[in-house]
């Protein structure tokens, strides 16, 4: 248990090379998957919290999640060989008319560190792709970002389409950006809407449990 | 208009923008980082900047305004490829840090863009409004597309826009400014406090200071330090510790009440200090406009010398009645001088320029330096030329113009030394180098010897011509600050240097200005903490070349001390620290105005303060330190192990009790004291002289000035039975720097003093230590 433990340490410090060779180490001695997995969650989960409570600050989440990424290379394919699901499945992208997507790397970038399969549409996406790729995903939540005033309105766009497509009760509805606030997001529909990243993925996490 | 942009970065701010902060344990791999992403992408960072005016838009029209200027500042698309490759390649820092860069790029570019349009409106008799951007203040999103079409009806950009009113590529920003005929100039190009941006990290505050003497506005990023800020606009204020929170000198009035002292602060301040609005400048971060009140620094600088005494002079004219009898086989003007006075002179351009213009039968004076180099020619009577000499000490800085035709300091311009926002003594300000990385430090004092100068040439109407040459002597970290060499080494054992010799440099090479022409000469030093300001000061005294046996010594930031006994002359430095210059003393202050420079004891037993500029006290120097120290031992108030007999302090100004002398002053001041009176004995010892042998007590230096020598007797600073063999040569430095600009040969007389001089470190010598220990008690 030691080396899940310093799999979850090494994480916390954003030591990519580390978490690389000690995941390795941990499959090689005939650990389960999962439980490897599972090491690589809890250690980015407990960097979110810290977040969260100012304890590290943007820069050690980044170095962090680069190097969960690094552990997750080496287990996909086993994970995908022995059937392993996804804790969730969710279709992100930056709606029409709008090409910012920092923001929404970011939710992306965290939610995969909450141990969910994220669908990347990029940015400009039209209410036509995230209802395509919902139904061919069977995603469980979509998240949308718009950074003006004017491209916000194409979130309400989408749901009306998500709506009209008889979607809705099948997945969560998440939605962020500078403009966008609870209200709005009451306004139109949406499940919810978060401030940062790192509550998205904690959101989009309870969703699914 | 298309107009190439800077880039413009702050690696601090940058940095600190995505909360990489300095005190982080990764910080210095954030900062390889960064330096990788500057260098790996200085290629795509280009920023361009459009501007074209135009009819106002009719939604957004406003009374009194005629005109638009839409503007555009953009990076191009290849950096959106780039910082989305990042993100793909799980290389989340480097994506958001390359982000973080462009955005502050492109938000200085528009600053610069401002510049250029507001040259354009002005030029057409116009002023503009604000910065106006959709989005914000009521102007609709919509107006972007407005913005770019005007842009794009001219200027040939790749620039487009989305359904959703976005320009593409990202890193573009779009905006403009009303132009007229009518209204007022405003201050400020993008007036933040009225941005909608409320999370902008690119956002300013604005804080308001008022000194005596002027009011302005700054405009700076929320969050920033106040000593920061301070600082960076060249404000006054004092900084002993340099910002590190523990001298307590950085006061700061917050009239707009809205900054509160933190708990710490309120053990460093007093009651009514606190009660009065004040707070520490290195403890506070703005977050929110403030007004505030600083006092002035600028203060009674002493620099008084005696104008040396010049028997060979460096400067001599010679007439020359006309070249025409000797031209002939077609020579030059320069070889039929040669011819004249059978000697090869050398020449500055400015004399061969002025020599072409003279006809060969008109007569003319040269101006020959060192008997070597013409370095002036003039038809008839050669007048008001001028050198320069600058005495760069830790806490002032002094320059003189001094008139070499007559021989005198014909002005003095004296200010504070600009870097003391950054630490009152030299350590810390090497150690500010250190940790920043900067050229801050050398910058603020060329600004500072640049306004000097140029102060002097304007009250005297003087033009770059007349300026022969500047001399500059201070102490070696100093003139290391000054040159852009790196301090570092001086700051910590073995305090090696990396050169000591004098230093022949341009004036445009040094202070990378065409003000004047001149040649600058930087003053040899011996080491470390023998710098030139000590060797020039030994230069000025003369009693390298006097028989005699000479003591010379220069209390400031330290204590350094020489001895002349028959053909040596041996220095050291004491590390006396800077008590006797009101570092570390509870209300301890330089020789400013407001200083309590002497106390006398009444018949009764009453102190009589003696204060600088007879004003109110507001701390206290270090000879008023040294007499209130020789009363307290008479009146046995402290004992001879330097134990205050009753209660915790000494009270000065009694009135209020706001100023008085604790313990530990006391104890800062035994150690300043033992560590220069062992360094005497050391001296003595190793020359083999004593006493009763010296001929003279040189005292340099504005410490000197006021000094009561039987108390500095009293408490131990100096050996007993100088009291009658003392003079006050003031500030010697300075003084070294117009001998050398006036004597003939003065370069060679001084590297024969520095071949002289020996250096004995004191760091590690053995009786040192004995004799420290010796004279720590009264």
């Amino acid at each position: 248990m030691q080396l899940l433990n310093d799999i979850s340490e090494m994480l916390q410090k954003g030591k990519l090379n580390d978490v690389k060779s000690l995941t390795q180490q941990a499959v090689d001695q005939g650990f389960e998957t999962s439980i490897i997995l599972e090491a690589l969650l809890s250690g980015m989960s407990i960097i979110g919290g810290k977040f969260k409570n100012n304890e590290v600050f943007v820069p050690e989440v980044l170095v962090a999640a680069r190097a969960m990424n690094g552990g997750l290379a080496i287990l996909a394919p086993l994970l995908e060989q022995e059937g392993v699901q996804p804790l969730g499945k969710v279709v992100i992208g930056t709606v029409k008319g709008d090409l910012h997507d920092i923001g929404k790397n970011l939710v992306k970038m965290m939610m995969v560190g909450a141990g969910l399969e994220v669908i990347d549409l990029g940015v400009d996406v039209s209410p036509e792709k995230f209802i395509a790729a919902v139904e061919e995903n069977n995603a469980d939540i979509v998240a949308m970002s718009a950074l003006l005033t004017t491209t916000m309105t194409n979130m309400e766009t989408v749901i009306a389409a998500i709506n009209e497509k008889g979607l809705r009760t099948k997945v969560k509805i998440m939605i962020g950006g500078a403009p966008v606030t609870d209200a709005y997001a009451r306004e139109i529909g949406a499940d919810c809407y978060t401030d940062d990243a790192a509550t998205a993925a904690i959101t989009a996490k309870e969703y699914m449990i | 208009m298309r107009i190439d942009l800077q880039v413009d970065c702050n690696k601090k701010e940058i940095l600190e923008n995505i909360q990489c902060y300095e005190n982080l344990p990764n910080y210095q791999i954030y900062t390889a980082l960064y330096d990788e992403l500057l260098y790996e992408n200085a290629e795509i960072l280009i920023p361009i900047g459009y501007y074209v005016l135009t009819p106002q838009l009719e939604e957004v029209a406003e009374a009194n305004i005629e005109m638009s200027v839409c503007c555009i500042v953009t990076l191009g698309k290849a950096v959106d490829v780039k910082i989305h490759s990042y993100f793909e390649a799980s290389d989340y820092l480097k994506g958001v840090l390359l982000n973080g860069i462009v955005d502050f790029i492109l938000f200085s570019a528009s600053n610069q863009l401002y510049h250029h349009v507001f040259d354009e409106v002005k030029s057409q008799g116009m002023m503009m409004t604000k910065r106006k951007e959709p989005g914000t203040c009521n102007i609709p999103v919509t107006a972007q597309k407005w913005i770019l079409d005007t842009v794009n009806a001219v200027e040939r950009t790749d620039i487009t826009i989305t359904s959703g009113y976005m320009l593409n590529p990202t890193k573009s920003i779009g905006y403009f400014y009303g132009a007229s005929k009518s209204i007022a100039y405003t201050p400020f190009d993008h007036d933040c406090s009225q941005c909608d941006h409320i999370h902008c990290p690119q956002r300013k505050i604005y804080v308001t200071v008022k000194t005596d003497e002027k009011e302005l506005v700054l405009q700076v990023k929320s969050g920033s330090n106040l000593l920061d800020i301070l600082r960076e606009s060249k404000l006054p204020v004092q900084a002993d510790c340099s910002g590190k929170q523990i001298c307590g000198k950085c006061k700061v009035k917050i009239l707009s009440k809205n900054l509160l002292p933190s708990e710490n602060e309120k053990l460093i301040l007093s009651n009514t200090e606190i009660a009065d609005g004040i707070v520490l400048a290195c403890f506070q971060q703005v977050n929110t406009n403030i007004v505030i009140e600083i006092k002035h620094l600028e203060a009674t600088i002493l620099s008084d010398f005696h104008f040396p005494n010049i028997k060979r002079k460096k400067y001599k004219s010679k007439i020359i009645k006309g070249l025409l009898k000797y031209s002939k086989n077609n020579k030059s003007s320069t070889d039929l001088i040669h011819k004249l006075f059978g000697k090869k002179y050398t020449y500055t351009l400015s004399a061969l320029r002025k020599l072409s213009s003279i006809l060969p039968n008109e007569p003319l004076i040269a101006l020959i330096k060192d008997e070597k180099e013409i370095v002036h020619i003039e038809k008839e009577n050669i007048k008001n030329l001028f050198t320069i000499g600058i005495d760069i000490g830790t806490t002032t800085i002094v320059i003189a113009l001094v008139d070499l035709i007559e021989e005198k300091v014909v002005s003095m311009y004296k200010c504070i030394n600009p870097q003391k926002t950054y630490g009152a003594d030299i350590i810390s300000r090497i150690q500010y180098v250190g940790d920043h990385q900067d050229k801050v430090l050398t910058n603020v004092m060329i600004e500072a010897l640049l306004k000097g100068i140029t102060h002097l040439m304007d009250t005297h109407q003087l033009i770059s011509g007349q300026i022969l040459e500047i001399a500059i002597s201070g102490n070696t970290t100093m003139l290391y600050l000054l040159t852009g060499i790196d301090p570092k080494s001086l700051a910590s054992s073995p305090f090696s240097t990396t050169h000591m010799g004098l230093i022949n440099i341009s004036f445009s090479e040094l202070f990378a200005d065409m003000r004047l022409s001149c040649p600058i000469i930087l003053m040899p030093g011996l080491s470390a903490y023998i710098g030139a300001d000590i060797l020039s000061g030994l230069y000025f005294s003369g009693i390298t070349e006097m028989e005699g046996n000479y003591l010379f010594i220069d209390i400031g930031t330290n204590g350094e001390l020489a001895i002349k006994v028959n053909n040596r002359i041996i220095c050291v430095a004491t590390a006396a620290g800077p008590a006797f210059e009101g570092t570390n003393i509870t209300f301890g202050m330089g020789s400013l105005e407001g200083a309590i420079c002497g106390v006398t004891s009444q018949n009764n037993g009453d102190w009589l303060l003696e204060v600088i500029g007879n004003s109110t006290p507001k701390g206290i120097c270090g000879s008023g330190l040294i007499d209130v120290m020789a009363h307290c031992l008479n009146q046995g108030l402290v004992d001879e192990t330097g134990r205050i007999q009753e209660g915790q302090i000494i009270p000065i100004l009694p009135s209020n009790g706001s100023i008085y002398l604790s313990q530990q002053d006391i104890r800062e001041l035994q150690l300043a004291k033992a560590a220069i009176a062992a360094g005497i004995e050391v001296l003595l010892q190793e020359s083999g002289c004593n006493i009763e042998n010296l001929d003279c007590l040189l005292l340099a230096g504005g410490f000197g000035h006021h000094l009561n020598i039987k108390n500095a007797i009293r408490i131990g600073l100096l050996p007993g039975g100088l009291e009658n063999k003392t003079k006050v040569i003031g500030n010697s430095s300075l003084g070294g720097t117009v001998r050398y600009l006036l004597e003939k040969n003065s370069q060679s007389t001084l590297s024969d003093i520095n071949q002289k001089c020996e250096y004995l470190e004191l760091s590690n010598h053995i009786q040192f230590y004995d004799c420290f220990v010796n004279h720590i008690n009264f």
